[in-house]
């Protein structure tokens, strides 16, 4: 224990005597930490900004529909209608976790203008509990759904075309109702939207949820859409709602399990990015390796000094893993320190990125600094360090102490 | 001056190597971070063409735009002639057909509205495919009266690979007609929307249903992406006076632009650090070397060098470094990637296609250049500021890093 100690003293004096040298290395170390934590903070942050939109534009955090409505609902819809009101027992303990429950139904039936009748999809939705979700949906021409005009419908764009219409239009809608009779209604076109599925927004209608329950004479919605303050909460709040909800009535289904495209493309850009990340790992466990190498290798002369005057070979390596593992802490911290300064700089500034598909806004991403890229890099840092330190120092150990003592000339 | 630099350089050797290493390494990466970034686009491209829509495809004028649901008013007649036109073509590999339509899809018990599309079996596994079966198997041209369907379809009816199914629709001059078929598959798309309402069928099962023999689209192979432009210019000019339109891939799928361009800025940022973190890589290691042989430059100076005469010394092997360095760094850059390239890495399918693609590592020019530059100018600047330090420090101090 005193000798590490000893070693760790002796490193320390090393390490400020040496004072060009430790900070060009403590520089290389301290760079490749924050330009790590930078990276893969800003990595973190596009996966998590990915995950919120998919939940908070579509999905939602979690589902509760009757068992089997997303595999067989949309062909027999009325067997699968919920009752018009959440159970109040159901919200009893998640309440202080849940930000916003809406209901959708979801239905087809034929749309009229003129002298054109096409089928469509519908969806009912709460243009109140909508507005809670963001409402990133991209509205093409015209507004989006409001609570105040309920006779008010908005349709993809490509079924507009095929239709013919225009954002003030009058069309009808018709549809089987829930006792097998027919209804029909006529609304105003109010907008029309765009998705990134071109199949769907050739098909697909949305209107406020009254509208849709009137259309159909029910009462009921096919999906609660629950909106949780935090997406990590998802499986906690849905085990609790599965609890309180009979099962054999209700399925309650956390996003994940719906969010197909999100899945795909989150798996594919991770392993793009990674690509990315690994190679910029590299160039830094190579230029804090050249760095170590280059110190080690300029004090030649000085190992030999100290060989000659008695310091075992084991001593000689000892003492330059501890200056590496020494230069690596105080880099990695420094590192650390400027890298989660920069990365709240760069956060508020926000780097300006152009809108992803089936939007129409830019967004300002952002840097996240979470634990584990935190811990990663340092880790990372100071495992070259002192990987690098080795070879180098294992050299100088083995030298002859004539040869190493040419070198002070 | 060249010369002695030169001299220097080749004296130096554990510095010389250490530079020359962080230079090498730098442009390296860069080159292989542009490419990896490249070869994205390029291959996110690639799949969508393989996985659905082709390079080109040809429609009735109108089609794309407010067609896709009265398909029947769109039809293109006499596809057998346009089709041998087009294949006339060097550089289409394949053309193939494709007819939408209507109807209603029952199981025996109940009925379903379904969208279907007729397509050439055989011809459409060339081209690849969007959906993944999960049941029973794909179409092939020898199944002249089956049927594969969506996996909601599926669901719905409760039909699985074997079962009898007919499928109700209008004809063109309004008659209804209705054909039996045997379900081969069934399929699974990204869109569970879409999987609830299509199914597939050989092309002339369709064109029988619906009494035609004209179709909706033709959708057009080239043998290489490149050759987009030049051949939809080509056929517009064929094509257009026959009331006809021709679309390339990246107008089919819209989203693929905006993709590339959210992946530039994304990328774009990623590829900024790895920039810094090679000029100041490049710096750290230029400055060190500088300055482990201030002692040196002050004996220099002791014999009677003038200060001008170091610092010119000092940037002429910088430059001399640079200049091999980022010509090193070129050569392991590219030879990296095309080992890479070779080797392949396989990456999961884009999001809507399911098909999984290798990736590689583009070697882009411009890029490579630009590398070059990077690693060149880094070098040079990094060594001015401490060469003028170290040049207009007082000999006496800098003869004392000499003990």
């Amino acid at each position: 224990m005193r000798m590490l100690w000893l070693d760790f003293h002796l490193a320390l004096r090393n390490v400020m005597r040496q004072r060009r040298r430790s900070m060009i290395a403590v520089g290389a170390v301290a760079f490749g930490v924050t330009a790590l934590l930078l990276a893969s903070g800003f990595i973190e942050w596009i996966l998590m900004d990915f995950r919120e939109k998919t939940i908070r534009s579509q999905l939602g955090h979690i589902q509760v529909v009757r068992p089997g409505y997303h595999d067989e609902g949309k062909a027999n819809p009325y067997a699968f209608l919920l009752p018009e009101k959440v159970p109040a027992a159901g919200l009893e303990d998640g309440q202080s976790q849940i930000e916003a429950v809406a209901s959708r139904l979801s239905f087809s039936g034929l749309v009229s203008y003129g002298d054109t009748t096409l089928s469509f999809i519908g969806d009912g939705d709460d243009p109140e509990a909508q507005a809670a979700f963001g409402n990133s949906l991209q509205i093409l021409s015209g507004r989006n759904l409001s609570a105040a005009d309920g006779l008010g419908i908005i349709m993809g764009d490509g079924l507009a075309r095929n239709l013919g219409v225009q954002v003030g239009d009058r069309v009808v809608l018709m549809a089987n109702t829930a006792n097998r009779g027919v209804n029909a209604v006529e609304v105003t076109v109010r907008g029309t939207f765009s998705t990134v599925t071109k199949a769907y927004d050739d098909t697909a209608l949305r209107m406020p949820v009254a509208t849709a329950r009137q259309l159909l004479r029910t009462t009921g919605s096919h999906i609660w859409i629950f909106l949780l303050k935090d997406t990590f909460q998802t499986d906690v709040v849905a085990a609790t709602l599965q609890n309180r909800l009979k099962q054999s009535e209700f399925e309650v289904v956390p996003w994940y399990r719906l969010a197909g495209f999100y899945n795909k493309t989150a798996d594919l850009f991770s392993k793009q990015v990674n690509g990315i990340r690994l190679i910029i790992a590299l160039i830094i466990l190579l230029s804090i390796s050249n760095t170590m190498t280059m110190t080690v290798m300029e004090r030649v002369g000085e190992i030999g000094t100290s060989m000659a005057l008695g310091v075992k070979r084991t001593g000689i390596m000892r003492l330059f893993l501890s200056e590496g593992i020494m230069i690596g802490l105080i880099g990695s911290l420094i590192g650390l320190a400027v890298g989660v300064v920069l990365a709240g700089v760069i956060s508020r500034v926000g780097i300006s990125m152009p809108p992803p598909p089936g939007t129409s806004h830019g967004y300002e991403a952002g840097i996240m600094v979470s634990q584990t890229t935190t811990l990663g890099s340092m880790a990372l840092a100071i495992g070259a360090t002192v990987l690098a330190s080795i070879y180098p120092a294992w050299r100088a150990s083995r030298m002859q102490i004539v040869d190493a003592l040419r070198f002070n000339r | 001056m060249f010369k002695l630099a030169l001299r220097n350089i080749l004296r130096q050797k554990t510095h010389t190597t250490m530079t020359l290493a962080a230079i090498v390494c730098g442009v390296a990466g860069i080159i292989l971070a542009g490419g990896w970034v490249n070869d994205i686009y390029l291959k996110l491209g690639e799949a969508l063409i393989h996985s659905q829509s082709g390079h080109l495809q040809v429609y009735r004028a109108g089609f794309f735009e407010a067609g896709s649901r009265s398909p029947e008013k769109y039809l293109v007649s006499a596809p057998e002639q346009i089709k041998q036109q087009i294949a006339g073509i060097s550089s289409v590999q394949n053309v193939m057909a494709r007819l939408n339509l209507s109807g209603l899809l029952n199981n025996g018990r109940s009925d379903l509205p379904i969208i279907g599309e007729g397509v050439e079996p055989d011809q459409e596994a060339i081209l690849g495919t969007s959906v993944r079966i999960v049941a029973g198997r794909q179409l092939t041209d020898r199944d002249t009266f089956g049927v594969v369907v969506g996996h909601g379809v599926a669901k719905a009816l409760k039909l699985k690979p074997g079962d009898q199914v007919t499928i109700l629709a209008n004809t063109l001059e309004g008659t209804l007609n209705s054909v039996d078929l045997e379900v081969i598959g069934v399929f699974q798309s990204y869109s569970s929307d879409y999987d609830a309402r299509a199914v597939r069928m050989p092309l002339f099962v369709a064109q029988e249903l619906i009494g035609t023999r004209d179709v909706n689209a033709l959708v057009v192979l080239l043998n290489n992406t490149k050759d987009t432009d030049t051949v939809m210019v080509y056929l517009k000019d064929r094509l257009t006076a026959s009331g006809l339109e021709v679309k390339a891939w990246y107008e089919l799928n819209d989203f693929y632009e905006k993709v590339v361009e959210l992946y530039k800025g994304q990328f774009g940022v990623l590829q900024l650090i790895i920039m810094i973190m090679v000029l100041l890589s490049v710096a750290n290691s230029v400055n060190m070397s500088v300055f482990e042989r201030t002692g040196e430059f002050g004996t220099m100076m002791a014999l009677g060098n003038r200060s001008s005469h170091v610092l010119h010394l000092i940037v002429t092997e910088s430059v001399l470094l640079g200049l091999i360095g980022s010509c090193m760094g070129v050569m392991a850059g590219t030879l990296l990637a095309m080992v890479i390239s070779a080797i392949g890495i396989s990456m999961p399918p884009p999001p809507n296609a399911d098909l999984p693609y290798t990736a590689q590592i583009q070697v882009v020019p411009t890029l490579l250049a630009m590398a070059a530059l990077t690693g060149f100018l880094a070098t040079v600047l990094a060594a001015i500021l401490p060469a003028r330090y170290v040049s207009h420090k007082s000999i006496v101090e800098s003869l004392r890093q000499n003990i």
